[in-house]
């Protein structure tokens, strides 16, 4: 039960209370490079579509998908414009990266390599491990370009060099794990070879030896300190609204 | 009275568009302000935090309830939030009992979120910064903190910066970051209600924790 009656209704009036004050500055939006309200149209339907949720969700996704990457210009202008955003625009950066990767288009090759290439701008949060850390940010952006270089690649575009030279000169573990796991999903095996005598020269053989697992097989928590939690009565949860 | 502004990202990309008009309802909003720590702190989610307007998904109560829904029906089976399930089915029960007071704050911009004493703030990163997943996987993280604090430093390699405190020591330390990746892994395996694009978003967040807030890897990625 609510320790008192302060629950938001809709439609309800704004009252004077202690705490911060918070206010709205700009809003940003994935800009429009194209000149073409249609295909503006086009990317900002499939960008939410990508993020929405529901029952029919992915099954929408995956339609928008199809239609999307038959269209080279169109995969030309998602990339384009992922190069047009500010560096700190992370999701949107994220949206256009992943929606890249999902079209799995020859075409969006070489804005995957600049990306997964392009060197990783200095740590910009004060505290990484608390606040938003600008290079984990940056390096899960390339993590997920590597995926895409790696669903080329098992479609015969080759990417292997960008992903050795990532795990030849990358200082972040996450990189060169991506990289190798992107190369050995490829296939390649002169190009897995190159891979593991990179990994053992440098140092980073434990990288070979990981094991991908499924989540059922992982360590899951201990259920003895979960179970020591003070339950709480539980409230009538409404259905979700896909039903 | 701390006075700040914020800048709203594209909210098709963070998800808040779909989100915030699918839950605009008032069963919603009393379910997540009654069970996960918002009820008794009207004062921290009002002049300008959304408290007046709740479906206004540039403000932040909004986007907190655009997380707590991710949090809550994730799973197919989001009835069933037993400890012996998944992690993305008692992942919300978790929140709920570890959680006393939810609130809102401005924050000096070092933090995402913090919890003491039953009580977590969230900050504007966490509003701004995190598309709807990540704000549940946060939740979830700092809920943790209710029985575990980091007590390592990140390894060699990792992007949070190498050296420095805030990691855990291993998985098997239970701790914060284990639950959050585990959170996310699940979310990727199973993940209902959601893309495929939102779970490999999961996916490459939960192996650069994997990769880099443990001292000792965990030998296994995702």
């Amino acid at each position: 039960m609510p320790r008192n009656d302060d629950t938001p209704q809709l439609g309800g009036e704004r009252r004077d209370a202690e705490g911060d004050l918070a206010e709205a500055g700009a809003r940003r939006t994935i800009p429009d490079i194209s000149g073409d309200p249609d295909a503006y149209a086009r990317l900002i339907d499939i960008i939410g579509t990508m993020t929405s949720s529901g029952v029919r969700a992915d099954a929408l996704y995956q339609r928008a998908l199809t239609r999307a990457s038959a269209d080279p210009e169109f995969v030309t202008l998602v990339a384009k414009t992922s190069a047009s955003l500010e560096e700190d625009a992370y999701e949107e950066r994220w949206a256009l990266t992943q929606l890249l990767i999902d079209l799995e288009s020859p075409e969006a090759a070489d804005a995957l390599v600049e990306l997964v290439r392009a060197p990783i701008p200095p740590e910009k949060a004060e505290d990484p491990s608390h606040g938003l850390s600008t290079v984990t940010e940056e390096v899960i952006l390339r993590t997920t370009a590597i995926e895409g270089l790696s669903r080329l690649l098992r479609r015969d575009v080759d990417t292997s060099d960008t992903l050795l030279e990532t795990i030849s000169s990358s200082d972040y573990v996450a990189l060169r794990r991506a990289s190798w796991f992107a190369l050995v999903d490829g296939g390649r095996e002169d190009a897995i070879e190159k891979a593991r005598s990179i990994l053992t020269d440098r140092g980073d053989a434990w990288i070979i030896e990981l094991k991908r697992i499924p989540v059922e097989e992982a360590p899951q928590a201990d259920r003895e300190q979960i179970g020591r939690a003070k339950p709480r009565p539980r409230r009538p949860l409404p259905e979700p609204f896909d039903g | 009275m701390v006075h700040c502004t914020y800048t709203v990202p594209d909210k098709n990309a963070s998800g808040d568009n779909f989100y915030g008009a699918s839950i605009c309802n008032q069963a919603y909003i009393d379910y997540f302000w009654g069970t996960y720590g918002f009820s008794g702190n009207k004062n921290y989610w009002d002049d300008g935090f959304g408290w007046d307007d709740a479906c206004n998904t540039d403000q932040p109560l909004a986007r907190a309830f655009n997380g707590c829904y991710a949090l809550t029906y994730s799973a197919s089976d989001y009835q069933n939030d037993s400890y012996s399930g998944a992690c993305l089915n008692w992942a919300r029960r978790y929140v709920r009992e570890h959680i006393d007071d939810l609130r809102s704050k401005c924050g000096d911009g070092t933090a995402i979120a913090s919890f003491s004493g039953g009580t977590v703030e969230l900050y504007l990163g966490f509003f701004y910064s995190k598309h709807v997943p990540g704000r549940a996987e946060t939740l979830l993280h700092e809920s943790r903190h209710s029985a575990k604090s980091h007590n390592a430093k990140f390894p060699a390699g990792s992007t949070f910066g190498a050296g420095k405190n805030g990691a855990d020591s291993s998985w098997g330390y239970n701790g914060a970051w284990m639950y959050g990746a585990l959170y996310l892994w699940w979310y990727y395996a199973q993940g209902a209600r959601t893309t495929s694009a939102l779970r490999q978003a999961a996916r490459q967040r939960a192996n650069v924790v994997i990769d880099g807030a443990f001292a000792t890897h965990p030998g296994f990625s995702i």
